[in-house]
């Protein structure tokens, strides 16, 4: 009886559960824990004891009777949606200009398509006050010029052209895979059987990529209702649930009533996830084919001098805050004067001498972040592959 | 088909060509092709992969631009109109059905453009599916259906609003073998039905010769031969032709002319073409390639056989119909494997065995010499 128990503990694998218990760990201490602490919070009133008998939806109850909640929640609504729906008008047709006709200078647009993703947005909207604020330059100019007065950058529509700007991408990218692998005999049947141009694009092309526009279209409304950063320098008297947030724990160090707004937060991001996976497991399709044939391009000229105006002025435009920030490193003293009016590299220079311990944080954070993720997720990976040890579900 | 010998022309073809340009070069993808396809006929282009059959086909559709010559259709021009406009069905290799639509409003595509009123358009969708034969599938998606049913699909699709060309781009290429043959029949039977003049492309021979009222042989962007698959199999008017089409040896020789040909091969023998072809009793130069079909061959279990050649049996294929043996005869000194057709085991002959090949003069031809790089670039 020992013996058989010995012999068992010897041929048994330690290891997958080993591997399995850290990851076990990990999982309970940096995310089930905080998590669970946050929605457990958002049940409890600011100064109560957090016990059970404490339990109120006082919190959330602040969502029907403060203003102030309520026009946070439905201004992130607007948000989101807005920029959704801008995302979708710049990422979808300039997809198409570049997947489907003879627009020049594609992999140019391809790849400044991808560069909003990389500058932070808050950075972007420093630019955008820069340059169309109070007193940008965009509006100094134009008023003294013409006499012009552009509408106000600060709240809901410079919030969502900034957001927008920096989320457009990824309709623009996803939507232009998958026009590129579609079979384009498809497109090529619908002509033949008689559907002009303009038919075959809205009965065809566009039911075809819907899949990757809504995949597309729930990454932009993630981001875009949880960003903090555009809104809390744009926003002005404009509160969205971020800065909500941002506003209780700073303001009334209400961590509790801070909880229930996130709590609000992740819901209506779940309830996006869940819409557009209803939305596209009804359509999902692969229609790529053995075909070698790429992608059949528009002959129409017209089409392509729309397309490359349209692309241009996209990438212009949104690439904007990212010249600014660029170009205003090279001055002095900008943004106190009215225009830039000295350049040199003393910025540069002086990076070294106040900046080298963000730089330092920065690199040192983002080394360590990617080597405990890499060596987790390898391990874990492996194991859950290999030995399947069961539980594979964390 | 002697009754589209009368039949008008409908589609006229004229020194059609195509160059493909990129930046690094240039490809002569079609080279001065004439046609003519009557009204109602059932048009093959046959040929092996960028022979040009499918780029003449999408310059009719009108998804290419020719680089030159002319395509009428009844007196239209249609190199000035829009492939939307030129009233073409079209089945495509990949069958290109709309993934995201049902089986009936893939098939109702064409007439909702149309703008029929919806009961024609429920009227005309039952009775083509039914043509078909697939009337339970209407409310299912593509991808429900398989590779045949979507390919019936396709055919349904491109009929149902009464096109007066309907154009066939390697349609039964992603089917398996047994079913290959069996939507052959389809499409020959729905087309008939159908009445529609169709332009098929392939490079299955044996599909076009079973399908098609009449065949375009082509290579390198040029047409070869213009024929009924009787001709096209009978009488080729080149080696390539020959060799493309069906089984064929090629056997080089030196002609004698008496009263009847006599041709003497390498290995020293003679046969005496009796009854032979005109193609044979016409040939004037010296020197010559025959070609014979294996079913116009014969073997001998006797070895001495006078006129013929002799001959070691190497392999022996029973194919159901027929029995195919390949023999190994001596040109040159160099083995050369000839291929002769049999409706039945010959007696007294197994492998290994010496035999006697025997030729039919009726359907041999004789080749020039020079044609012979024909054969080799194949």
């Amino acid at each position: 009886m020992v013996r058989a128990i010995k012999q068992r503990l010897k041929t048994f694998e330690f290891t997958p559960y080993l591997v399995l218990g850290l990851a076990l760990i990990i999982l309970v201490v940096f995310i089930v824990y905080p998590l669970s602490k946050v929605i457990f919070s958002s049940f409890i009133v600011k100064g109560d004891a957090p016990t059970l008998r404490n339990l109120t939806l006082d919190n959330f109850a602040q969502f029907s009777t403060s203003t102030l909640y309520r026009s946070a929640f439905f201004n992130t609504m607007t948000v989101g949606l807005s920029c959704v729906l801008f995302s979708c008008l710049i990422g979808i047709p300039m997809a198409y200009f570049v997947a489907k006709t003879q627009t020049p200078l594609k992999t140019f647009f391809l790849t400044l398509g991808t560069l909003p993703l990389i500058l932070p947005p808050f950075v972007g909207a420093y630019s955008w006050i820069l340059l169309f604020g109070r007193q940008g330059v965009v509006n100094y100019f134009l008023e003294n010029a013409f006499n012009f007065k552009l509408p106000d950058i600060y709240g809901a529509p410079g919030v969502i052209i900034a957001i927008t700007m920096s989320t457009y991408p990824f309709i623009f990218l996803l939507t232009y895979g998958a026009l590129i692998s579609a079979d384009p005999y498809i497109e090529e049947s619908a002509e033949i059987m008689g559907a002009s141009r303009w038919r075959v694009i809205r009965t065809v092309t566009l039911p075809l990529v819907i899949p990757a526009i809504v995949a597309g279209a729930l990454i932009v409304f993630m981001r875009s209702v949880g960003n903090f950063g555009v809104p809390a320098i744009l926003g002005g008297n404009f509160y969205v649930l971020p800065t909500l947030i941002h506003f209780q724990v700073t303001g009334f160090f209400n961590l509790n009533a801070a909880a229930a707004i996130a709590m609000v937060n992740v819901v209506l991001v779940a309830a996006a996830i869940l819409l557009s996976q209803y939305v596209t497991s009804k359509r999902s399709y692969v229609t790529i084919t053995s075909t070698t044939q790429a992608a059949r391009i528009s002959s129409s000229k017209l089409l392509k001098w729309i397309g490359t105006i349209f692309c241009l002025g996209v990438i212009f435009f949104s690439l904007l805050p990212h010249l600014t920030v660029i170009f205003t490193s090279f001055t002095e003293g900008w943004a106190g004067t009215r225009y830039p009016n000295k350049f040199s590299l003393q910025n540069y220079s002086r990076i070294f001498e106040i900046a080298l311990v963000p730089i330092r944080n920065s690199l040192f954070l983002a080394t360590t972040a990617t080597l405990i993720a890499s060596v987790i997720g390898t391990l874990l990976s492996y194991i859950n592959v290999r030995k399947n040890p069961g539980g594979s579900w964390i | 088909m002697t009754e589209h010998e009368e039949s008008r022309v409908t589609l006229s073809i004229r020194n059609l060509s195509k160059v493909f340009r990129s930046k690094h070069d240039q490809v002569q993808a079609l080279n001065n092709v004439s046609l003519d396809i009557r009204e109602g006929e059932l048009f093959t282009l046959l040929g092996p992969s960028g022979c040009g059959k499918t780029t003449t086909l999408r310059c009719v559709a009108g998804f290419e631009k020719p680089s030159g010559g002319t395509i009428d259709f009844l007196g239209q021009d249609f190199t000035s109109i829009p492939p939307f406009r030129r009233n073409i069905g079209m089945v495509f290799q990949s069958y290109a059905l709309f993934p995201h639509l049902s089986i009936f409003e893939n098939v109702a595509y064409g007439l909702r453009i149309r703008k029929l009123s919806r009961r024609e358009i429920e009227d005309r969708v039952n009775r083509i599916i039914a043509l078909v034969g697939l009337e339970a599938t209407q409310k299912r998606k593509p991808s429900e259906l398989s590779g045949g049913q979507q390919q019936r699909i396709a055919l349904a699709r491109a009929l149902v609003y009464d096109p007066q060309l309907l154009l066939l781009d390697e349609p039964l290429s992603n089917l398996d073998a047994k079913l290959r043959v069996y939507m052959r029949e389809e499409i020959r039977r729905i087309q008939q039905q159908a009445k529609v003049t169709t332009i098929y492309v392939t490079h299955d021979q044996e599909e076009a010769l079973s399908i098609s009222d009449r065949i375009a042989v082509m290579h390198a962007g040029k047409v070869s031969q213009v024929g009924s698959p009787d001709e096209i199999y009978e009488n080729p008017h080149s080696i390539r032709v020959a060799d493309f089409i069906g089984q064929a040896n090629f056997l080089t020789c030196t002609v004698q002319r008496d009263a009847d040909s006599v041709l003497s091969f390498r290995s020293g023998e003679q046969i005496k073409m009796i009854n032979s072809s005109d193609n044979i009793r016409n040939y004037r130069e010296r020197e010559g390639i025959l070609f014979v079909r294996p079913e116009q061959m014969e073997i001998s279990a006797d070895a001495n056989h006078p006129n013929s050649l002799r001959g070691e049996v190497k392999v022996i294929l029973y194919l159901g119909s027929v029995v195919r043996y390949y023999v190994e005869i001596f040109q040159n000194q160099k083995p050369q494997e000839i291929l002769v057709d049999q409706d039945r085991r010959v007696r007294d002959v197994g492998v290994g065995d010496p035999v006697a090949v025997l030729v039919h003069g009726q359907e041999a031809k004789l080749f020039p010499t020079e044609q012979r790089k024909q054969l080799e670039k194949m």
